[in-house]
């Protein structure tokens, strides 16, 4: 066991040193009696009992919150040893070597912790055991996400970072300390290929950019447009196009609402990167005049993209807020689109906010296209600050949808999905209403969703004071390809042309035969 | 070397020893009662100590403000030992963390002083020279310089001192041959290098002037100069986060980093690296000049003029950098922080006008309004309406702490709760704002928020056990519904929620007062603002707002602007059961005399003076010379 002690210098030090991994190093005269005598399992924080662990992920930490003078813990696994960990503090940091072999020998079993505390008068509690679940399904190997203050207002630290999940490690991707201010967001990935990626950057002294990894090779692009700048990206399947919204964002704060913050698109339209041509362009499809278009997500088959679309309930896109911005609903729509010809289809409703009442943003389609998560909340774009916001699964073969049972009462928002679709990582607030702190959750073929995973942190206490939120996070099958000072560089570089590429498609319009705001035709469904 | 030869002081100084009793003694004086390394903790001490990666360079600590950690994550331990300069940067911080008791501080400074001065002996003697000579003392009156403006001297004494005593062993070593001289070269800077950052450079400089002087060691000595930026530049290759301009920068001395590309700067541009510079200067031209002095013994007078001037303009520069403004305000913090409003008023009396930036201002008027003296002393203080006048995105990034606390109090928590976040956004985490932050989440009803930020506060050793209470307390309540200063706020917090900035800047306290008749300090702070931006009219129509006050008789300043209502605008005013004091009409009468006759007198400048001092804390002179009158 590796039993930490519970400050500062002392604590870190015993992640280190302080291991007493193997069963045999156990004081045996201390040992509990086998049977509870308690009729409740033990609080453990975080709270990972009955969770699904990814075979290939690094242990659990954890701290056992019963008083006491001495803990012991066995891990018990259908195939090998116990695991017996015992120590005078209650931080539980499981050592890495001896978890992989225990994942290892139990892939799709589970493992039992017994947990037993001694009193300060020598008895022992022995609580009911907690269970492990292990999947037989890996995980991504990298988690790649943004980390930021709670406020974020005047351009002050940001970055994305990359965790290997097998172990601790943790490196920065790219911080905006290192090409002068400004905002960094939207890393997307190819199918979770993080050798073909895009990322931008927004403000700040270095101006805003877009890099573009591909094949292992970053460059600095330009997809500026008429409207602006690119951010929230997809990847169409086939690597030869990037659809990314293109938003007007600004934040604005409430003197009383529970959440502070608050965040609208006052504009927002679709556009299309060519990366072999290097050309922006959209089509009216992807762009009304009269709708807010944004989230962008294609189907795994290339034939349909999916995303987010509002009526424009405001003239003057420079009023913060808008008088009704909290009357914004955003519908969830599809459009067909044919790689051989390069045609786009007549946007569909897949599923209108009329409907829900609510709004629906950030899809995200499963690798094997058969279902689709997205978000609702009261309103507007942004749910991360949204308290309402949950999520919400989608069956693309029946159209039915329901809620997903993994929600919290705080904002769950940013998932996404693992490389094989039986994983899906998300920020929630849970906890303490205030932090984005990232979950794991394992989903199997019939779209049943496991107890959500915080990612485990060595130190068993990390969370209790680490004053950023996660967001924005995705799984990759490895680790960014390019260093972050290179990437830097990129940023810093001039802007390629040096001015603003012009939109060359069709001018966005309101569609044959629709009137201002409406809806798109509803899609009669059947076709994933 | 022929001692008798060298130049040397009067025999009548005292031997060795002594010296050091009175040199170091004078700068633990200085220390201890010039500069209050208490508040040198909590100007500097706690931001150092928060983020490892600010004391990557523990040879270079400057710009307190522009220290932007590279990753967010934090790893205590781990992340001070993996990159240069850290091992030295961690027993600094470390140290530096009882810095908030005051004498320990003090000693510190003055112990790691007396060990480089130790340092430079050996390298002295190491060129064969006295360990007693007057350079020795020159690093006392660089750290006194780098403590005069508040800066911890602490981490560059101990890189220096690492730096100095490799330097020293160097010069021992380099005397056998070529090779002896290569290896302990090496093995020296790596070592230096990791352990003392940017202070490597010292080394470098007196490796290589110690070579210069040696027949048939040109190159080598040329070899050891680029090595000063060649080993930093290798270790910001090697380290990838490292490659960041704003640490190479850190680095080298004549480069920093501005909007993330490496510039060349002068290091006399700034003030906090002035002493290193010198520092810099100082130990090469010794050096050079000790290794130079065998051939040109007609310079030896010259050098020691040199070395004697050095300490003198140090000695200058430490009493001309003296920066009293700093720690004034964060005095005026602290004692805000601890509800020592009574000694903050008595403090603030003593500060000139220049020193009255909106932070203080802010604690100048909580307090005023703590003690129930707003509306009488206010203009005992200097006042302006800037000072109230906060605009949330045009001030985005000034340090709006003492603003969050006002907001707070007046029962603003979300915008109370952005101000602070805002705070750490720009400034990093300081004690006081997550204090204010942990209130405001527990008076939201987020206990659990507020225990992140309370864990966070309880790392700094001088709020610890502040902490611990506070968390003790949430664990037993996590709505701390017991707590009377949370009952407090619960009770004038603002009802409805808003989204849109006041088109009138009043409108933020009339709104509070509005939605809650009953809070006192909603009214207060209103009235002041009318009072500050001469909006007599406001206060006249809106006396029904002062049931809340719980007094015989109005505020004096209050009174003062009814009565200037009533002499301009020559209307009665409906005062319910409030009256004006007859002092207060007889104060104006004369007021209103004491100006004409000065603007009739024969030297009006000081009868005008004498207007200000006679009058200067009443609202009469505020409302017709006091900052903006002329704009009416």
């Amino acid at each position: 066991m590796r039993m930490v002690v519970a400050c500062g210098f002392l604590r870190t030090a015993s992640l280190v040193a302080l291991l007493l991994a193997a069963s045999g190093c156990a004081d045996r005269a201390a040992e509990p009696p086998t049977t509870p005598t308690e009729d409740r399992p033990p609080h453990i924080v975080p709270d990972y009992a009955d969770v699904t662990v990814p075979p290939n992920m690094a242990p659990p930490s954890f701290r056992i919150d019963e008083s006491g003078s001495r803990y012991h813990v066995v891990v018990e696994a259908p195939a090998g040893k116990p695991m017996v960990l015992a120590g005078g503090q209650s931080d539980v940091a499981i050592p890495l070597a001896a978890w992989r072999e225990v994942l290892d020998a139990n892939r799709g079993r589970s493992l039992s912790l017994r947990v037993s505390v001694q009193g300060e008068d020598g008895r022992w509690r022995v609580f009911r055991p907690l269970t492990v679940h292990v999947a037989d399904d890996p995980i991504d190997r990298y988690l790649v996400y943004r980390l930021i203050r709670p406020i974020f207002n005047t351009w002050g630290p940001i970055g994305i970072y990359q965790r290997d999940l097998a172990g601790w490690d943790e490196t920065t991707v790219i911080h905006n300390a290192s090409f002068g201010e400004g905002c960094v967001n939207c890393h997307t990935f190819k199918a979770n290929d993080p050798r073909t990626m895009m990322l931008h950057t927004r403000g700040g002294t270095a101006g805003s950019a877009t890099i573009l990894i591909r094949d292992g090779d970053a460059s600095r692009v330009n997809t500026a447009s008429a409207y602006g700048l690119t951010s929230y990206t997809s990847w169409h399947p086939g690597g030869a196009m990037a659809v990314c919204a293109v938003i007007k964002v600004r934040q604005f704060f409430h003197g009383v609402r529970e959440e502070t913050r608050d965040v609208i698109d006052l504009d927002s339209t679709l556009v299309y990167y060519l990366v072999d041509e290097d050309r922006v362009a959209t089509h009216p499809s992807l762009s009304r005049r009269d709708r807010m278009e944004t989230y962008p997500c294609w189907h795994p088959d290339g034939r349909w993209l999916y995303f987010s679309s509002a009526r424009k309930l405001w003239g003057d896109s420079d009023q913060l807020p808008p008088e009704r911005y909290s009357e914004v609903r955003y519908d969830l729509v599809r459009v067909a689109y044919d790689d051989a010809t390069g045609q786009w289809g007549e946007p569909e409703t897949v599923l209108a906010s009329d409907e829900t009442r609510l709004s629906i943003t950030q899809p995200r389609i499963s690798p094997d296209g058969r279902f689709l998560v997205f978000c609702m909340s009261d309103y507007g774009c942004f749910p991360v600050f949204q308290k309402s916001s949950d999520l919400y699964l989608m069956d693309l073969d029946t159209r039915q949808y329901r809620r997903l049972d993994i929600n919290s009462d705080q904002s769950d928002s940013w998932h996404s999905w693992s490389s094989n679709g039986r994983w899906l990582v998300f920020a929630s607030k849970r906890g303490n209403g205030l932090f984005g702190r990232l979950y794991i959750c394992h989903v199997d073929l019939d779209g049943r969703f496991s107890k959500p995973l915080l990612v485990p942190q060595q130190d068993p206490r990390f969370y209790d004071s680490f004053a950023m939120t996660y967001n924005v996070p995705e799984l990759a099958s490895g680790p960014v390809p390019i260093r972050g000072n290179r990437l830097a560089r990129l940023i810093r570089s001039p802007m390629p042309d040096g001015e603003r590429l012009p939109m060359t498609s069709a001018s966005p319009t309101v569609g044959a035969g629709q009137a201002e705001g409406d809806l798109y035709r509803r899609d009669p469904g059947g076709e994933p | 070397m022929n001692s008798n030869s060298r130049p040397s002081f009067p025999r009548s100084w005292i031997d060795l020893p002594l010296r050091y009793v009175l040199i170091l003694g004078a700068l633990f004086a200085c220390m201890m009662y010039w500069i209050d390394t208490a508040l040198m903790y909590h100007l500097y001490v706690i931001r150092a100590f928060r983020s490892p990666w600010a004391t990557l360079d523990a040879g270079m600590l400057d710009h307190v403000f522009s220290t932007v950690p590279l990753s967010m994550r934090e790893e205590p331990l781990a992340a001070w030992f993996v990159r240069p300069g850290g091992p030295i940067g961690l027993a600094a911080a470390w140290i530096s963390e009882y810095f908030f008791i005051g004498w320990v501080g003090a000693v510190a400074v003055t112990v790691a002083t007396a060990l480089v001065c130790l340092a430079m002996g050996e390298l002295l003697a190491a060129v064969g020279r006295r360990r007693n000579h007057p350079l020795v003392f020159v690093p006392v009156v660089l750290v006194l310089a780098m403590a005069a403006q508040y800066v911890n001297p602490l981490p560059m004494a101990l890189a220096v001192l690492v730096a100095l005593a490799a330097a020293a062993a160097y010069l021992r070593l380099a005397g056998r041959s070529a090779l002896v001289s290569a290896v302990a070269f090496l093995a020296l800077s790596l070592v230096v290098f990791y352990l003392a950052g940017k202070a490597y450079l010292v080394l470098a400089l007196v490796a290589a002037a110690w070579e210069l002087n040696r027949a048939g060691r040109r190159v080598i000595a040329l070899l050891w100069f680029l090595a000063g930026v060649l080993v930093p530049a290798a270790g910001a290759h090697l380290w990838p986060e490292a490659a960041h301009p704003s640490w190479v920068g850190r680095w080298l001395p004549f480069l920093a980093a501005e909007n993330g590309r490496l510039t060349f700067t002068l290091p006399m541009g700034q003030w906090t690296t002035v002493p290193m510079a010198i520092g810099f200067v100082a130990t090469g031209l010794a050096a050079v000049a000790l290794t130079s002095w065998r051939r040109a013994e007609r310079l030896r007078p010259l050098a020691s003029v040199v070395l004697v001037l050095l300490l003198a303009v140090g000695a200058f520069l430490a009493w001309r950098l003296h920066n009293p403004v700093q720690p004034a305000a964060a005095r005026m913090s602290l004692l805000a922080e601890s509800g020592q409003w009574d000694r903050l008023l008595d403090e603030a009396r003593a500060f000139p006008e220049p020193w009255y930036a909106a932070p203080l201002r802010h604690e100048v008027l909580r307090a005023l309004y703590h003690t129930g003296r707003l509306g009488d002393d206010l203009f005992l203080y200097p006042q302006d309406m800037e000072g109230l006048a906060f605009k949330m995105q045009r001030d985005a990034r000034k340090d709006c702490a003492a603003m969050a606390w006002s907001y707070l109090e007046l029962g603003r928590l979300n915008e109370a709760e952005f101000l602070a976040q805002n705070s750490i956004e720009t400034y990093d985490d300081r004690p006081g704002v997550l204090k204010l932050l942990a209130v405001v989440n527990v008076a939201k009803g987020h206990g659990e928020g507020a225990k992140i930020f309370l864990r966070r506060l309880r790392r700094y050793r001088a709020y610890r056990d502040e902490a611990d209470a506070m968390l003790a307390a949430l664990d037993k309540d996590p709505l701390l519904t017991a707590d009377p200063y949370v009952t407090h706020l619960r009770s004038v917090a603002f009802p409805s929620d808003a989204v849109k900035a006041h088109s009138r800047i009043g409108d933020r306290w009339e709104d509070l007062v509005l939605a809650n008749p009953r809070n006192r300090m909603a009214v207060e702070y209103l009235f002041t603002w009318w009072l500050l931006s001469r909006q007599v009219p406001e206060i006249v129509n809106h006396l029904s707002y002062l049931d809340v006050i719980d007094r015989p008789m109005l505020p004096r300043r209050w009174q003062e602007a009814i009565l200037l209502y009533h002499a301009i605008e020559k209307r009665p005013v409906a005062l319910g059961r409030w009256g004006i004091g007859p002092e207060v009409v007889a104060c104006y009468t004369d007021f209103l005399q004491q100006w004409e006759a000065a603007r009739r007198a024969a030297d009006p400048e000081a009868a005008m003076a004498g207007l200000t001092d006679r009058f200067g804390h009443t609202y009469f002179y505020y409302y017709f010379f006091g900052p903006g009158a002329g704009e009416r």
